[in-house]
């Protein structure tokens, strides 16, 4: 069996304001939750993720995604979460509340 | 001036139904339209040649180079899909193309289906909606009844806004479905619950399951066309008033 050089890809990937949160939506078809990594690195969060297989050939191919997303200003991200299903990553982070306060008329 | 060709065979039989998907929101229109095709086993009859509108360009399957606006017929249905998006700049001479090869195939309706772009699509438990606009009345009143939303307010942009007005103009029944989608991920799923009802509609049999099983498959091979489609989709893109 060969052995081929990693495709290296950057996924397809999404970041919308979903008005009191964030939304990150990234594409990682065929890839398993135990090969999804993410990382908050300073203002970053880093999505590494890979995938290998069997090719109709006999070969061993390695598909490696990674993406990087600069994170929101107003996004607290002491809030992240994240879900993985049918090969969709979304990671949520809430918006910093500032608190209501009324402004006097003067 | 600029122009486009059409290369089509004589049919075998009469089409009753043209289909038309292009690549959208999600790539539902392309997804949807390969589907038909493989699935009712459609035999290519044809091909748009875009020519100045687009640089030379084939795609290429299983080492046999093919024009990116395929047309497919068989079963009394025909498909036009294109695997490229079509340049805005083309949208108007590519609408009057498909109404002149309905009549030439002598179709009775042209059927559109694609994406509407919606980020509310990306919440995990998110079911998408479908919508109707149609260049007859009695068509929005049909599916009205039937229980699918005619669109209540937005912009068609494009090949599909070019087709419903020159349907009018032509006398050609053209109906629009629409699905919400990924804006910028393919969206397999989408696609599968608008065939569903399609196949309520149309006579058209679909492999919904092994669509959804593919789900993922498809994502990674169409990859490459939804990043062509993120990259000029926003000019030409087609939305509802919400």
């Amino acid at each position: 069996m060969s052995i081929r050089k990693p495709f290296r890809f950057e996924p397809l990937a999404d970041l919308t304001d979903r008005g009191k949160y964030y939304l990150v939506t990234v594409d990682l078809p065929h890839v398993n939750k135990e090969n999804v990594h993410i990382y908050l690195d300073g203002d970053a969060i880093v999505v590494h993720a890979e995938n290998s297989y069997v090719a109709d050939d006999g070969s061993y191919n390695r598909v490696v995604y990674d993406r990087e997303f600069t994170v929101p200003e107003d996004a607290d991200t002491s809030t992240i979460k994240v879900s993985f299903k049918d090969g969709i990553l979304r990671i949520t982070m809430d918006k910093k509340r500032e608190g209501k306060r009324e402004i006097p008329i003067r | 001036m600029q122009s486009v060709t059409i290369h089509i065979e004589k049919l075998q039989e009469k089409v009753n139904t043209l289909f038309v998907g292009l690549p959208d929101a999600g790539l539902v229109g392309l997804i949807a339209a390969n589907q038909l095709v493989h699935d009712m086993k459609l035999q290519g009859m044809g091909w748009i040649d875009l020519g100045d509108y687009m640089p030379p360009t084939a795609v290429v399957h299983s080492g046999l180079p093919f024009s990116p606006v395929q047309i497919f017929a068989g079963s009394g249905i025909a498909v036009i899909t294109a695997e490229v998006p079509i340049p805005v700049e083309a949208s108007k001479i590519v609408g009057e193309t498909v109404l002149s090869i309905a009549k030439k195939i002598s179709a009775k309706e042209v059927v559109t289906v694609g994406g509407l772009a919606s980020e509310d699509r990306y919440e995990e438990e998110s079911q998408p909606t479908i919508y109707f606009v149609s260049s007859s009345p009695e068509e929005v009143k049909k599916m009205s009844d039937a229980g699918i939303y005619p669109l209540d307010g937005g912009l068609l942009m494009g090949v599909y806004a070019q087709l419903m007005m020159g349907g009018i103009k032509e006398e050609i029944p053209v109906n629009a479905f629409y699905i919400n989608a990924y804006p910028r991920l393919p969206d397999p799923g989408a696609a599968a619950a608008l065939l569903t009802v399609l196949s309520k509609i149309y006579p058209i049999k679909v492999d919904i399951e092994g669509l959804v099983k593919q789900s993922e498959e498809i994502r990674m091979k169409t990859k490459q066309i939804m990043q062509q489609v993120a990259s000029v989709s926003r000019p030409s893109s087609s939305f509802m008033y919400t």
